[in-house]
């Protein structure tokens, strides 16, 4: 029975085996094409085949008998793809002949000393060396085998899905990185890693090392731009931060600007000068027109008005630098002119100076006077009051007649009486002798006549000018001189002594003339009578002088010449007596004394 | 008033008196006898005429 079962079995695996076998309708048309014997036998084509079938999920191949081509369908790529019968090779067509691969290899390699040489057709034609030292055929290699083993890649790393490293075995410096993500429009052939996010290519020409990094942390910046005149706004990823530009850090900047605010309830026009008054809720300075009409509105002066700011608008405000298109016309301004700001008209300003009760603020000057494109160039500078100076040390409102004086002691300015400025050294006002001196009575002079130092007394001096002599003249002798006459007389006193000179000139002559007597003039003072002298007609006083026969010539002969009572007693009198001759003029000078 | 007067004194401005002393007066010779006339009748006058303010005095010493 066993047996019996074995055999059965036999043969249903015989009948099995020899199931003759059935080509499925989807692996082509014509099944008679494709015999399996010794060797594989399949369709055949003139040029690309194409799938009969739309059924593409399995692959196929083909034989080109046409162009001698062995065609492989990659049902994943979708397309056909050629391997090249004779000349071997699949893919693309590879050209290069047999022969000329074949010339193409090193045949040989030998070492010698210590270096290794290729040998190609015969020649030697590249040298592995080890250390230094020369050989034979191309260029010399210096670099020593174990550093060439170390620049080796050694591993290789997967990073990310889009990245992997490969690793030399010395350093992590050395690691390489190859990112997916990057499009290598450059054709690199070389891309070394500085750390995770900067990436070195080695352009194929060798020439050009550039970097490309890529921005992983957002430190890359984007784009920076000027929202306004003070501040630049920088962009990395998607932040942006704006930095205002300060005069510290701003060295070549032309103009020093703020961002003010306009609260005072009206527009402030272009070119206005302000000054700040305070802070708005926005944290921008508060401005309101300055003038140089007192201190208050003055000294806080700050900057020009860039452009009309409407109320409760901000805009900016220029401290330095220049403004333009302003209205300076020829007519007022002239290049060049120093501005100040005006004391008559709110924000304005002036070319005039301003002078005290006003108060002086410099703004700049113009450095383009037109009237339309006029421009200032803006520097402004506060005028200093007395007390604001460092070395000044005086009251808010000193005293009147108050003086400034410097002490020593602090090496300060400081205020000061009359009185305490002159101190005990120098004459003040209670000093009133001293400033009485200043004031003499008339007709004197002071001096000291005593024998001793002393001060000073009242003398009198008086210095009238010249005037004419209109006394009555007696002459005695024949005939006394006539016609037209010219009688002066001048004299001075000084203390006590008076010096008088009276000159009596005629146009004719007289004749046997021996004496002439004349009254002394009536504004002379009265002489002062010698002790034992006074009675009528009694000389108290000698002079000189002399009667002359003309203009030109002296009289030769004896003159004398002097002062006495007349003959009344009551008033004096001059008198020349002398040699007789006919006469025309008189000429006497006498000092006398009075009391 | 009479008066000798120096005839070339009229004309400017030093009209001259002859001074009279002892003539003209009570119980004195007249003026006419005076020196000056007697002795220098062409030089000298005697008039009656009033003294302009501005004069002088000449004492006739012959």
């Amino acid at each position: 029975m066993r047996k019996l079962i074995l055999i059965l079995l036999i043969f249903v695996c015989k009948i099995s085996d020899a199931q003759v076998y059935q080509l499925m309708p989807q692996y082509g048309y014509d099944a008679k094409r494709m015999k399996f014997d010794s060797t594989l036998q399949i369709p055949t084509t003139c040029g690309v085949p194409t799938l009969k079938s739309t059924y593409t999920k399995y692959s196929a191949i083909a034989f080109d008998t046409c162009n001698n081509r062995f065609y492989v369908y990659n049902s994943k790529t979708l397309v056909w793809d050629t391997l090249k019968g004779g000349t071997g090779g699949g893919g693309t067509i590879d050209t290069t002949s047999l022969s000329n691969r074949i010339n193409q290899r090193i045949d040989s390699l030998k070492r010698s000393n210590d270096s290794v040489f290729a040998r190609k057709n015969g020649v030697f034609v590249f040298q592995y060396k080890d250390s230094i030292g020369t050989g034979g055929g191309g260029s010399t290699d210096t670099t020593s085998l174990s550093n060439r083993i170390n620049n080796a890649y050694t591993t290789i790393t997967k990073l990310t899905d889009t990245s992997f490293f490969l690793t030399k075995p010395n350093t992590l410096k050395d690691t390489i990185k190859f990112n997916k993500d990057v499009v290598y429009t450059e054709n690199p052939i070389l891309t070394r890693v500085s750390n995770d996010s900067t990436i070195i290519y080695l352009n194929s020409d060798s020439a050009s090392l550039y970097r490309r990094m890529i921005d992983t942390t957002n430190a890359f910046l984007i784009s920076v731009s000027q929202p306004n005149d003070s501040s630049l706004t920088f962009q990395k990823g998607a932040t942006s931060t704006t930095y205002t530009i300060r005069a510290s850090i701003a060295g070549s900047a032309t103009r020093l600007v703020t961002t003010a605010y306009n609260n005072t309830g009206v527009t402030i026009a272009k070119g206005s000068v302000v000054y700040i008054t305070g802070r708005h809720s926005s944290n921008l300075p508060t401005i309101a027109l300055a003038q140089a009409n007192n201190e208050a509105n003055s000294y806080k002066t700050f900057a020009l008005v860039e452009n009309d700011i409407a109320d409760n608008n901000s805009g900016i405000i220029i401290q330095a630098g220049n403004i333009t298109n302003l209205n300076l016309p020829t007519s007022t301004y002239t290049d060049g002119d120093v501005l100040y700001l005006s004391p008559t008209i709110a924000g304005g300003y002036t070319t005039t100076k301003p002078l005290a009760p006003n108060h002086i603020c410099k703004l700049g000057s113009v450095t383009r006077a037109h009237p339309t494109f006029g421009t200032i160039e803006i520097k402004i500078e506060n005028g200093w009051q007395l007390d604001e100076l460092s070395d000044v040390s005086i009251a808010t409102v000193p005293a009147d007649s108050t003086l400034l004086q410097f002490s020593r002691v602090d090496s300060l300015w400081h205020d000061v009486s009359v009185v305490n400025a002159i101190g005990s050294n120098y004459i003040k006002p209670s000093d009133t002798s001293v400033f009485q001196r200043k004031n003499i009575a008339a007709y004197s002079f002071k001096a000291n006549n005593t024998g001793s130092a002393a001060n000073v007394t009242d003398q009198i001096f008086r210095d009238p000018s010249i005037q004419t002599y209109s006394q009555t003249i007696t002459w005695t002798g024949t005939t006394a001189p006539s016609g037209a006459t010219n009688h002066t007389y001048n004299w001075t006193r000084v203390g006590n002594m008076v010096t008088l000179n009276i000159t009596l000139v005629y146009a004719t002559a007289g004749s046997a003339l021996t004496a002439v007597a004349m009254p002394l003039p009536t504004d002379c003072p009265t002489p002062k009578e010698p002790t034992g002298l006074g009675a009528a007609s009694e000389i108290l006083y000698l002079g000189t002088g002399q009667m002359t026969t003309s203009n030109t010539a002296t009289n030769t002969s004896v003159s004398r010449c002097f002062l006495r009572v007349n003959s009344a007693d009551n008033g004096y009198e001059l008198g020349i007596s002398g040699a007789s001759g006919a006469y025309k003029n008189a000429l006497l000078t006498i000092q006398y004394f009075v009391n | 008033m009479l008066h000798i007067r120096q005839k070339n004194s009229i004309v400017g401005e030093a009209y001259t008196i002859v001074q009279t002393k002892g003539y003209g007066g009570q119980g004195e010779p007249p003026l006419s006898e005076h020196p000056s006339l007697v002795e220098h009748p062409d030089l000298f006058e005697l008039v009656d005429e009033e003294i302009p303010t501005e004069h002088q005095y000449l004492k006739y010493d012959g």
